[in-house]
């Protein structure tokens, strides 16, 4: 299985909680291998296995409530 | 309360952007009209265009989840209270409805004798079956409706044999009644005497009273619980500039200064500032004697000041004080399974299916045979038949099976909260039933856990130098000895000169420099490593010291060896009774501590202790007990901290004092006081719960042993003996209601009163 990754633009994260909790919650989903989320750059660069989308990323993203572009 | 608000406790929230993304994504959620945030209060409330749904419920909470925080719902605790109370009204009513319509069954049935026609149907059995109709269809119904879940999902429970009985009762009584019209039928229904209205109408009416006995117990037993809840104040007296102001607990946040007046209850966990005060500590410990908190003290919520006013800094929301935590961790005991009473749900699994084909057998046998094997002129074999199905399957009822333990273990686990023995999970009172050895951290359990300097021993130099010395080096530890060092310098109050390079040798001390030389502080062995001539009589002072339970901490500058400290530990009051107690019981006691042999001997003469592993690494206490429980059950008494890996391990861990999270999560049982007394008052809850199931239970077999065979006629043959339906269904009652008594009766458990005063 091949790994792709998927860099985001996400904003409105503050500080270190929030880019932790977008953290949490992507490791907690299936298919996601690593992600690196930085609230002072505003993005984040997901990798995961080839089952999920860019997307996918995007809406599982979303759900934590920050705005989130590809 | 209104019905369309949702109030969700919402932990996780860091900074103003997870406020925002709370409130964006239950927005979100289909059906909400608004959202509002708070942050400090870990809070968030929903309104919503209707009222709230179980559905509404579950997709808020899923929605904050996925977002990545923690939810659960804020349910007033009291909100719950006046539900459980408003199900037990309810209750009463249905068993009040019931039995009012049965009675005109009762009376049709037993009573009168002929009551004429009315067309081709007796006017009495008709009456009666009208009669014996709204309870069936009415207040049966849940039975019926949950019967059948139960059947479709392939599994049978008590509604099931209610539901069998009773229609099974009255389809035979209603085709007898009807007989006239209905003239297909064969000639032996019409030919039939008896009928079991009554029988129905009263199987439904004696459960439901069982159901209602039931639901009347639980509340009843988490009274305990609910009283803790009353000790909540709702509102505090917030300091502001212009002076205090009355606030609603629920909207204060942490770091809050309040003011708390004498006789008023603690509102919150807190710190208290620039104050003290006489405090009763009671409704939470069960101690009566007055407690003096003073400048940096905590104090807890439910406690109240007794003589002087008190500022207190919040230190908990509403939801996370102790108060709070105790009163989660015993509902959820109460609520939890028990390994015993998910043995008795199987056996009433397989026990179901068991009784309705032994009850179709010996329905079978007396529909066809009556006549051959008994003849009685009482009853055609027809209606023995049917008669023997119903009580077969209403006597078989297993809820008296079902009600022996959670009610005992409701009344038990709040019963032990009433005194501060905090039974975290149900399986903990069966564990602590069966333990045979029972493990003792030495510093802080038996003990007190505050050591002090009780001697100073000069070799050379002064005083001052040898306990600032000393203070200087263990100033950045947390060891009890640095505690009881820093104690006694401060109240000599000397200055402190600054030590560099400090170092712990782990077993051995603390080692630095000063002035050039190098210094320490600690036992023997780091004097050898530190000092070329070390007095010949050094060796054997220590050790004779640690013999009366003294520790002797050295003080050594460059070559010198200045002297020693003596600390020593007091020993609690009610240890050695509480030990004696428990070698009474037969269970054996043993003390692990990471402490010298000597003082661990010394303290283990004390208080009666023989069996003593000292010198035992924290990392290595779990082995120990690993090793123990090849013996038996194990329980372990510890201060939670450094013992959290050895409580875990132990078959009942046993936490003393209950600030810390650690102990809380680690431990089974939580004792709120510091005392060994309470541990063993633990067990004996433990040894009296049990044994009260025990009683249940067997008296629920003896029940079902004694009522069966009378029901299946087993006995008809040899005594004319049968068990009509109706009487069935009283038995049956009865034997919940004496298991339910015998289960309240726990109520008036107590702590032996020898271990509350220290004496045996």
């Amino acid at each position: 299985m091949s790994e792709v990754t998927h860099t985001l633009t996400i904003t409105g994260m503050t500080c270190g909680g929030c880019s932790g909790r977008v953290t949490r919650v992507l490791e907690a989903t299936e298919g996601v291998i690593s992600a690196d989320i930085s609230h002072q750059s505003n993005s984040g660069v997901i990798v995961t296995t080839e089952a999920l989308s860019t997307d996918d990323v995007v809406a599982i993203v979303a759900t934590t409530g920050f705005d989130v572009r590809a | 309360m209104d019905d369309s608000t949702l109030s969700l406790s919402v932990t996780g929230m860091t900074c103003a952007a997870c406020v925002a993304s709370v409130e964006r994504v239950l927005g979100d959620v289909d059906g909400v009209a608004s959202v509002s945030v708070n942050l400090p209060l870990e809070k968030a409330v929903i309104s919503l265009n209707t009222s709230v749904s179980e559905e509404d419920r579950e997709r808020c909470l899923a929605a904050v989840e996925r977002a990545g925080f923690g939810a659960s719902e804020l349910v007033p605790a009291l909100q719950v209270r006046r539900n459980n109370e408003a199900h037990v009204s309810d209750l009463a009513r249905q068993v009040t409805l019931a039995f009012a319509l049965t009675l005109p069954v009762f009376v049709l049935s037993m009573v009168l004798d002929d009551l004429g026609s009315w067309g081709p149907l007796d006017a009495r059995l008709t009456a009666a079956m009208l009669a014996a109709l709204p309870v069936y269809a009415y207040c049966g119904a849940a039975f019926h409706r949950k019967a059948w879940t139960s059947l479709r999902q392939g599994t049978t429970n008590m509604d099931v044999l209610v539901h069998l009985g009773t229609t099974v009762a009255m389809v035979w009584s209603s085709l007898v009644t009807l007989s006239p019209l209905l003239l297909f039928l064969p000639a032996y229904v019409g030919g039939a005497e008896h009928v079991f209205f009554d029988g129905a109408a009263f199987i439904i009416a004696f459960v439901l009273l069982g159901n209602y006995l039931e639901a009347k117990a639980k509340l009843k037993a988490t009274d305990a619980v609910h009283s803790l809840m009353r000790l909540q104040p709702k509102e505090a007296w917030v300091v502001v500039d212009e002076g205090t102001v009355a606030t609603p607990v629920d909207n204060i946040g942490r770091g809050t200064l309040l003011k708390v007046r004498a006789g008023e209850t603690v509102p919150l966990d807190g710190v208290v500032e620039d104050s003290t005060a006489l405090m009763d500590e009671s409704m939470m410990t069960g101690e009566s004697f007055p407690v003096r908190k003073s400048e940096g003290d905590t104090v807890a919520a439910g406690t109240v000041v007794m003589d002087s006013t008190l500022f207190v800094r919040t230190t908990a929301l509403v939801g996370d004080t102790m108060l709070a935590k105790v009163i989660r961790l015993v509902d959820e005991a109460q609520m939890g399974k028990a390994p015993i009473q998910r043995l008795v749900d199987r056996i009433a699994g397989v026990f179901v299916p068991v009784v309705v084909v032994a009850a179709l057998i010996a329905s079978a046998v007396w529909w066809f045979m009556a006549d051959t094997l008994a003849p009685n002129g009482m009853m055609s074999s027809n209606e023995m038949a049917v008669m023997v199905l119903v009580s077969t399957l209403v006597i078989a009822c297993p809820c008296a099976l079902g009600l022996a333990t959670p009610t005992a273990l409701v009344v038990g686990t709040g019963r032990g909260a009433r005194y501060g023995l905090l039974i975290k999970g149900i399986e903990a009172l069966e564990q602590a039933h069966a333990t045979s050895t029972i493990v003792l951290d030495k510093t802080g359990t038996i003990t007190a856990g505050s050591p002090r300097v009780s001697h100073i021993e000069l070799r050379d130099g002064d005083v001052e130098e040898l306990v600032c010395l000393a203070s200087s080096l263990e100033a950045e530890s947390t060891h009890p000895i640095a505690s009881a060092v820093h104690t006694a310098w401060e109240n000599m109050g000397y200055g402190r000169p600054e030590v560099s390079d400090v170092r712990t040798f782990p077993g051995l001390g603390l080692v630095g420099s000063l002035d050039g030389e190098a210094v320490g502080v600690g036992n023997v062995e780091l004097m050898e490593e530190l000092l070329t001539n070390l007095p010949a009589d050094l060796e054997q002072a220590v050790a004779q010291r640690a013999r009366r339970g003294v520790t002797v901490v050295l003080v050594a500058k460059g070559q010198r060896l200045l002297g020693w400290l003596e600390i020593s530990d007091r020993i609690r009051e009610t240890s050695s009774a509480a030990v004696k107690r428990l070698k009474q019981a037969g269970i054996n006691v043993v003390m692990l501590t990471g402490d010298r042999e000597e003082v661990a001997q010394s303290v283990g003469d004390a208080v009666g202790i023989t069996n003593i592993v000292a010198g035992v690494k924290p990392d290595e206490k779990a082995e120990h007990i690993r090793r123990l429980q090849e013996t038996g059950v194990v329980a372990m008494i510890g201060d939670g901290i450094n013992d959290a890996a050895a409580l875990t391990v132990a078959n009942v861990g046993i936490a003393m004092g209950a600030g810390s999270e650690i102990a809380l999560e680690s431990a089974d049982i939580v004792l709120v006081r510091n005392d060994l007394a309470d541990a063993v008052a633990a067990l004996e809850l433990g040894r009296a719960t049990m044994t009260r199931i025990r009683t249940n239970l067997a008296w629920a077999f003896v029940y079902n042993l004694i009522g069966l065979p009378l029901a299946m006629g087993l006995l008809f043959p040899w005594t004319g003996w049968l068990l009509p339906p109706a009487f069935a269904a009283a038995a049956m009652s009865l034997s919940s209601v004496s298991v339910v008594s015998n289960a309240l009766l726990l109520r008036w458990w107590q702590p032996s009163a020898m271990l509350r005063s220290g004496e045996i």
